[in-house]
């Protein structure tokens, strides 16, 4: 625990941190982590910063680039009808929807299942950059993209629940069933992993690393 | 530092700003002086009003996973789906890590998530801690980020006008209930924060020693 005093001294004079004082992620109490490393109040452990936040950032964001392939390319859902059988991937559903007059929903699964886990992807990247080499913006700005990351990442889920009701509701044996496809676990795997990545993303390091800089400029 | 010097402080989860807790505003949030974060949204300090949520909660989400949530009627054929029934359809189609998937999102993480709420906060109603109160604390606030309720329903909405082209689809009594457990957790959200769940638990600690009256500004950092 004496390792905690010196480490302070790395964080900016106006941290927590710098103090060694941290807020307990479970329930907000201020807990020393000179004295203590596990919150008093509610038990959780307590760290000036989440251990390994960038490595494991990094471990599960690029788990999910390369699930990111599959999950686009094969099929979500196959529906057989009279003898055909018929492979849609997610951006097939997509233009699927779109054809047959329903735009607004397209355009919803298509922010659900494409923009928002490709735009979860590349922030985690920059926010990652940021902290890592040079920010590639304000803090505030970082610290807004950082929110939105957290906010929307569970709405890519909707595909898998479309797949999940379609292959219970269309059975209809000879003449027409719906069955869910390999791409589906690809893609509920990659909202998962961009879920686990911005949870270990400790958004501390980017005021931390900030602050260095323009120590070191000053 | 002592106890007492930390009480009125709290700390950004965000950029880990060290600041006073102001009073919490009643609509919107306490923010972060410098980071703009959300810290603190106001909850009441009566736990009538989330244990009377999250008991309702608990049967409208027992019904959402009884009934139906969809229906499709094609000539004489009806099949209804719960979402249970879907966890099970996708396991007899070799998706079980999908079912999974949809089983936890969809049904145990919202009960536990409710079931747990309750454990903790009954027992505080009626005047003592329940047996595993911390412990149960923190699995709580590391499932809650997996409930997906809301998700599921726009989900449905996909779906029915999905199947709206080729047969009859409709809403099942599952979809309002799951609904209303929407709406009810929605309104649970500021009793769901960790602090908030302490702040009752130090009231009723405090008012059972006797040794303090509960003022009950309940005034605390979300985690
Ligand atoms: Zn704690
Ligand atoms: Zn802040």
């Amino acid at each position: 625990m004496n390792a905690a005093g010196d480490l302070t001294q790395s964080f900016p004079p106006e941290s927590a941190a710098s103090r060694g004082l941290t807020g307990c992620h479970a329930c907000g109490q201020v807990v020393s982590v000179v004295e203590h490393d596990h919150c008093p109040r509610c038990g959780s452990a307590v760290h000036l910063r989440k251990p390994l936040s960038l490595t494991r950032c990094w471990a599960f964001l690029i788990a999910a680039l390369i699930l990111y392939v599959p999950a686009n390319l094969l099929p979500i859902m196959e529906t057989t009808s009279l003898g055909a059988t018929q492979s849609n991937t997610i951006m097939s559903g997509i233009i699927l929807l779109w054809n047959t007059g329903s735009w607004d929903l397209a355009v919803i699964v298509f922010v659900a299942s494409m923009v928002v886990p490709l735009g979860k992807l590349l922030a985690l990247v920059v926010l990652l950059i940021s902290v890592q080499r040079k920010p590639l913006g304000a803090a505030p700005q970082l610290s807004r993209l950082y929110r939105l990351v957290e906010l929307v990442g569970k709405w890519s889920m909707l595909d898998v629940y479309v797949v999940a009701l379609l292959a219970t509701l269309v059975r209809f044996d000879a003449f027409m069933s719906v069955h869910a496809g390999h791409g589906a676990l690809a893609f509920g795997a990659v909202v998962v992993l961009t879920m686990l990545a911005a949870q270990s993303f400790d958004p501390r390091l980017m005021w931390d690393a900030l602050q260095r800089r323009a120590q070191g400029r000053a | 530092m002592s106890q007492d010097s930390n009480a009125n402080m709290i700390v950004c989860h965000e950029c880990d700003l060290l600041q006073h807790a102001d009073a919490v505003p009643r609509r919107g949030s306490l923010r972060c002086a410098r980071c703009d974060a959300p810290l603190l949204r106001w909850a009441s300090d009566k736990l009538d009003v989330p244990v009377a949520l999250a008991v309702t909660a608990a049967v409208s989400f027992l019904i959402a996973n009884i009934f139906p949530v969809m229906t499709l009627e094609f000539q004489a054929l009806r099949m209804d789906a719960t979402m249970v029934a879907a966890v099970w359809q996708l396991h007899a189609q070799g998706e079980t890590l999908v079912g999974v998937l949809v089983l936890v999102t969809s049904v145990l993480a919202p009960a536990a998530l409710i079931a747990g709420l309750l454990w903790l906060l009954l027992p505080l109603r009626l005047g003592f801690r329940a047996p595993g109160f911390a412990p149960l604390f923190r699995a709580l606030m590391a499932i809650s980020s997996w409930v997906m309720v809301e998700v599921l329903m726009l989900g449905v909405v996909v779906a029915l006008v999905k199947l709206g082209h080729m047969a009859s689809a409709s809403a099942g009594i599952g979809l309002w209930a799951f609904g209303a457990t929407m709406l009810l957790l929605t309104l649970l959200s500021s009793s769901l924060q960790g602090s908030v769940i302490w702040a009752y638990h130090e009231a009723v600690m405090r008012g059972r020693d006797g040794q303090a009256d509960v003022d009950g500004k309940v005034v605390e950092v979300t985690s």
